[in-house]
């Protein structure tokens, strides 16, 4: 099977940069900072494929660099080396990083997917929650009222939004509520990869759970592909077959979830594994 | 005592190169450097100097003001353009050349030796829905109007119809979108086609645009939710009589009630004098 995403290298660096740093396999340091010119490696030599279909998941403490592969491949954060295969364009396989504008903007719209902690990173709170869901089919050139309202609605059943909340503003929904309208929103245009940064960090455990479940079941239903940042590791358990795990910038082990888990070969992914309450 | 029509040569060079630019590309916005004038930002600047720059001595002129040739703003920016150039004024639409306008287009179809100037106080028609002028400036580039069908979205959810009234979003030529000025929806399928050349000034934000003749202009809709002008059915003026124009809605003398006059005075004074 071809992978559906295939990232080469990727590197991005906060700061002047010098030839070390922003070479390849630049010197380790004691932090994510670089020991000769000080920037920061937000993510460095990063290289992973994802499978239609998988969910993939990255693991790793706070600024290890998860978040800014995410924003790398979502095409918001501009990188500083290497490539981003990926398949399912009309013009055949090709390297996002290098695509015009408007192909850049039908990748973000409608080929990805993406749910944020934040809820104000991935919802506008000056439109309805339905307005919000709706404006992705809308930039997808879709023009037709109805026909937007009734798949808009049938996701929300689906996602299990209460009817009569549809026309509420985002600032009146739950934390709970926040996400599923972005997982709405990360699904209308039925994408082929969907990109879940921490989705469930600040909810409450019963309502983490529910947002879990739907998530799990609709990557079975529907196929589509998910990355899975976390830094939860019963979270990433729960739903993904792979992972990577992130320290200082780099990929330190990557494999099924289960051999990483049960059998881990780095210390940092022994001191997370061994960290996590029983 | 002042040159002829007020601003030096220079800067009338200036602004028709502005405007021949936005004649070259259909509703796109081009910078120009405003210049200062005896009269405030947001009184017709954009306007005037579009006027001053193109205006010449055998030019015959024409201002009025939401339809009133003989409104405040419209009088004073006449006798100014007068004083200073000389030129015949007019409030007969059909015989003038050169016509400078606020918040209307004259009922009476224009044609091609006429040119229409408006009077613009905010050209960016994304303005509504992104405040940033750096992500507008992109959202033009990259033809990039989802956000304007979001707000059309919207309002039809909240209100079961699209609720802009005045300054209608247009798509000019199907590539730029374009504010319309204050002028009623009534006035905006008169832009699409039109014998007459169109020019749009503002003053205060610095910008030029234009529609220039025989071009598309198509405004936002919804497919199921279609563009209409506002409903005059069962009124009429109660001067001219008239039921084909756009009427200003006035509270009656007699105390109770409405009664509805027509906006362009040119037009109900033809009506009434035939």
């Amino acid at each position: 099977m071809n992978p559906l995403l295939s990232v080469h290298n990727l590197k991005k660096i906060y700061g002047e940069g010098c030839d070390d740093c922003m070479g390849p396999s630049p010197r380790p340091g004691p932090d994510n900072l670089c020991p000769i010119c000080g920037s920061i490696i937000a993510c460095t030599d990063v290289t992973f494929d994802v499978y239609p279909g998988e969910v993939l998941g990255i693991v790793g403490e706070s600024g290890s660099g998860k978040s800014t592969v995410l924003g790398c491949i979502n095409l918001t954060t501009p990188v500083n080396g290497g490539e981003i295969l990926y398949s399912r364009l009309q013009s055949g396989i090709r390297n996002i990083l290098e695509v015009d504008a408007q192909t850049r903007r039908t990748l973000q719209n409608i080929h990805f997917g993406i749910v944020y902690q934040n809820p104000h990173l991935g919802l506008n709170f000056s439109i309805s929650g339905e307005g919000n869901v709706a404006e992705r089919m809308l930039v997808a050139d879709s023009r037709n009222f109805a026909a937007i309202q009734e798949k808009v609605h049938n996701l929300f059943e689906r996602v299990e939004l209460s009817s009569a909340r549809f026309k509420d503003y985002p600032i009146n929904y739950s934390g709970g509520m926040q996400q599923r309208v972005q997982i709405a929103k990360a699904l209308i245009n039925a994408p082929s990869l969907i990109l879940l940064d921490e989705p469930t960090g600040g909810l409450d455990v019963s309502v983490q759970a529910k947002i879990l479940d739907l998530i799990r079941s609709i990557s079975r239903e529907l196929n589509v592909a998910m990355i899975m940042v976390s830094h939860d590791i019963q979270v990433i358990r729960l739903l993904c077959k792979r992972i990577i795990v992130m320290k200082h910038g780099r990929i330190i082990e990557s494999g099924l979830t289960d051999r990483v888990i049960d059998d881990p070969q780095q210390a940092y992914t022994q001191t997370l594994v061994h960290s996590t309450i029983q | 005592m002042y040159n002829f029509a007020l601003l030096d040569e220079n800067s009338k060079r200036e602004i028709r190169r502005s405007v021949l630019k936005a004649i070259a590309i259909p509703g796109f916005q081009v910078p120009f450097a405003s210049r200062e004038l005896p009269i405030f930002y947001g009184w017709g600047t954009g306007g005037l100097q579009i006027t001053l720059s193109l205006i010449g001595k055998d030019e015959i002129l024409k201002v009025f003001d939401q339809g009133d040739d003989d409104s405040v703003n419209a009088v004073n920016l006449k006798r100014l353009i007068q004083l200073t150039t000389g030129v015949e004024v007019t409030s007969d639409t059909q015989s003038a050349t050169l016509l400078q306008t606020r918040h209307r287009i004259p009922e009476q179809t224009l044609t091609s030796d006429q040119v229409l100037v408006l009077q613009v106080p905010m050209p960016e028609p994304l303005r509504k829905v992104e405040s940033r002028e750096t992500e507008t400036a992109r959202m033009h580039a990259e033809k990039d109007y989802g956000k304007m069908f979001v707000k059309l979205y919207e309002d039809v959810l909240h209100h079961g119809e699209i609720t802009l009234s005045s300054d209608y979003p247009v798509l000019v030529f199907d590539r730029h979108l374009m504010a319309t000025t204050p002028i009623p929806r009534w006035d905006v399928p008169k832009l699409d086609q039109a014998e007459n050349l169109f020019l749009f000034g503002a003053g205060r934000e610095k910008k030029i645009y234009a529609v220039p003749p025989y071009t598309d202009v198509e405004p936002l809709s919804l497919e199921d939710y279609a563009f209409r002008v506002e409903d005059f059915s069962n009124k009429q003026c109660v001067f001219c009589k008239s039921t084909e124009s756009y009427l200003n809605e006035i509270p009656s003398p007699e105390g109770a009630g409405q009664i509805y006059a027509c906006s362009d005075t040119d037009f109900c004074q033809k009506n009434r004098n035939q």
